[in-house]
């Protein structure tokens, strides 16, 4: 019984719901300002209140649930994409080619992901394609890492041995022999990204460099409602940020939880 | 492999990698469809100027040259100490970044010292009471934090200490009406951009430090320590701990990074007047010079921290160097 699993896939399914759901659940539309209830605390009438335009946080919230995940899992398969071509191919080819990649991998490194984001990002328009693109382009290192050493541990492994002293060739090698098996390592590192590119998605929305306002998304509706929390609207920043904290929380756990099981011999470390 | 020469075998790895993020950075930056004049003066100003005086300006940026000719000549002035003039205040970009540094260093120097002195107490307590309630709250906590946007937790801890209590200012380095420099002033606006900084990096490394602990209280030396009836504390501090902080030791050279991300968002929440708003400003400005220079300091910053904590793996496990080389 994995407990971690369950329960971070139990609340990511009900995350996913809501967001599939959105406008069957909402009564209020995420954008339709109405003035006359401006910054409303939390009621039973919006159930997390409403900002300084009226609009109802909770429906923008929910919406907001839809980009942020799309986000979240898009940057994911990207970066295991990149990540998993670039390690296969590194580890496997060793020499110069892996030499060269594996530079790459280490400039990308040598700036904080966040820094490297604002720095792109700044230069050219925020957007949600952009953000994924800048996202993807900034995260695929770590899949790449782990797919590499897995690879290169495993192409010295007897089965492949064996498959390369029968005159297998090397598309046959890696597609049959060795993706089969860095698959698993390369999903524990595909739902981390999930987490990663969630919270990045927000920081950067947040700083005006994200998805750009009239599509709600969680990191930018804390953006616009900032100000109000100096006059004493908590509401508008609260929940979305309860929403990213618990989403990221469960996709972790899930994380966690597809680690311990897809790599029982391999806990190690628990952090 | 003798000492001296792993360090400048090391050492000199590092140079190729800031060549590369210098020129990763340049072309980022350069392929970009935003105009820096119009960035820089605003559309309806730069619109406002002659032609011949918008080229001008354009040729005293360099931006009339060939993308690689621009690259070699900023790279050529950065040997010389010149990282180009600052679009928006016409200063020595390298003036505009070092006026900034100091504030940076006392949010991340108090950030740091805070991140290790958290982490060393709840790793050390929660591995020496596992399975304890103390244990599994500090566990949950660190979950929770791991997961919190660093911006959010800055949120919250304003609206309850400077909106609702009142107790801390809400940004800046010192209040407005200040003259002249004073610690306490520092002091109180200093705390929650720190504590931020702090609670938003230091899970990873509780987490870390617990494991490790557990891991060396496993082992039989600890048993034979305990068999001897040696105090609990001695064990603990004086055997247990000095072989936990080993791999913890080297693990803080590499939580630069974590602190640089950090304290470009908080700084820029905070007011705080420091190189990570810098980077903020000038990036949504496109302020060339300025980005440049930060993004090959902070890059300098990095490297630096990865390098020395190989170096201090080689002081803290001797089976490195002797054993060939780390990996």
């Amino acid at each position: 019984m994995n407990k971690k699993l369950y329960a971070g896939a139990c609340f990511l399914f009900l995350v996913v719901f809501l967001a599939v759901l959105a406008p069957y659940l909402c009564t209020y539309h995420p954008v339709d300002t109405s003035l006359g209830d401006a910054g409303l605390p939390p009621s039973r009438e919006h159930l997390f209140g409403t900002d300084d335009l009226g609009r109802d946080v909770f429906s923008r919230c929910v919406y907001g649930a839809r980009v942020s995940l799309a986000v979240g899992f898009a940057v994911a398969l990207l970066t295991t994409v990149i990540g998993v071509v670039v390690g296969l191919v590194g580890g496997y080819s060793g020499g110069l080619i892996d030499n060269v990649l594996m530079r790459v991998v280490d400039t990308l490194n040598s700036l904080p992901n966040i820094i490297l984001s604002i720095v792109i990002l700044a230069f050219f328009k925020p957007g949600i394609f952009n953000v994924l693109a800048v996202l993807a382009l900034t995260g695929w290192t770590a899949t790449a890492r782990v797919v590499r050493s897995e690879t290169l541990s495993l192409k010295t492994r007897e089965f492949v041995l064996a498959a390369r002293a029968l005159g297998a060739p090397d598309a046959y090698l890696i597609f049959f022999h060795l993706l089969p098996n860095v698959l698993a390592p390369a999903l524990v590192a595909a739902t981390f990204s999930v987490a990663h590119a969630i919270l990045a998605e927000a920081t950067l929305s947040f700083l005006g460099l994200g998805i750009p306002p009239h599509e709600p998304s969680w990191g930018n509706i804390m953006m616009e409602e900032m100000d109000d929390l100096l006059v004493g609207v908590w509401w508008t920043v609260f929940f979305p940020g309860v929403l990213v904290i618990s989403t990221v929380l469960a996709v972790n756990f899930l994380g966690e939880g597809l680690k311990d099981a897809l790599e029982p011999g391999r806990g190690g470390k628990n952090v | 492999m003798d000492l001296g020469r792993y360090i400048f075998k090391r050492g000199s790895q590092l140079l190729p990698l800031l060549f590369g993020i210098s020129i990763l950075a340049f072309l980022l930056i350069h392929l970009s469809p935003v105009d820096p004049v119009e960035a820089c003066l605003g559309k309806e100003e730069a619109s406002l100027l002659a032609p011949e005086d918008l080229a001008g300006l354009r040729a005293s940026w360099g931006l009339d040259r060939p993308l690689y000719g621009q690259y070699f000549i900023w790279l050529a002035h950065v040997f010389q100490g010149d990282f180009g003039i600052s679009h928006l205040s016409g200063r020595p970009a390298l003036a505009v970044i070092a006026e900034r540094i100091p504030a940076t260093l006392v949010l991340m120097g108090t950030g740091y010292l805070l991140v290790v002195v958290l982490s060393i107490y709840l790793g050390v307590t929660s591995a020496k009471r596992q399975d304890t309630f103390f244990d599994h709250t500090c566990t949950a906590l660190s979950f929770i934090f791991y997961s919190t946007p660093n911006f959010w937790l800055a949120l919250i801890l304003v609206y309850l200490f400077s909106v609702k209590l009142g107790l801390l200012p809400v940004c800046g380095m010192a209040s407005p009406k200040a003259l002249t420099f004073s610690l306490p002033e520092l002091g109180r606006h200093l705390i929650l951009p720190a504590a931020v900084l702090a609670l938003s990096t230091s899970p990873w490394y509780i987490r870390f430090l617990r494991a490790s602990m557990l891991e060396v209280l496993a082992l039989d030396y600890i048993l034979l320590a305990r068999a001897k009836g040696l105090p609990e504390k001695m064990i603990i501090f004086k055997h247990a701990l000095r072989n936990a902080l080993l791999p913890f030791l080297t693990l803080l050279g590499l939580a630069f990074p974590h602190l640089i991300g950090g304290a470009v968002v908080i700084e820029t929440i905070f007011a705080w007047p420091g190189v990570g708003r810098l980077l903020v400003e000038s990036a949504l400005r496109a302020d060339y010079p300025v980005v440049m220079g930060l993004t090959f300091l902070f890059s300098v910053f990095v490297l630096l921290g990865n390098f020395l904590a190989d170096i201090a793996y080689l002081f803290v496990d001797p089976r490195i160097r002797y054993g060939g080389e780390a990996d």
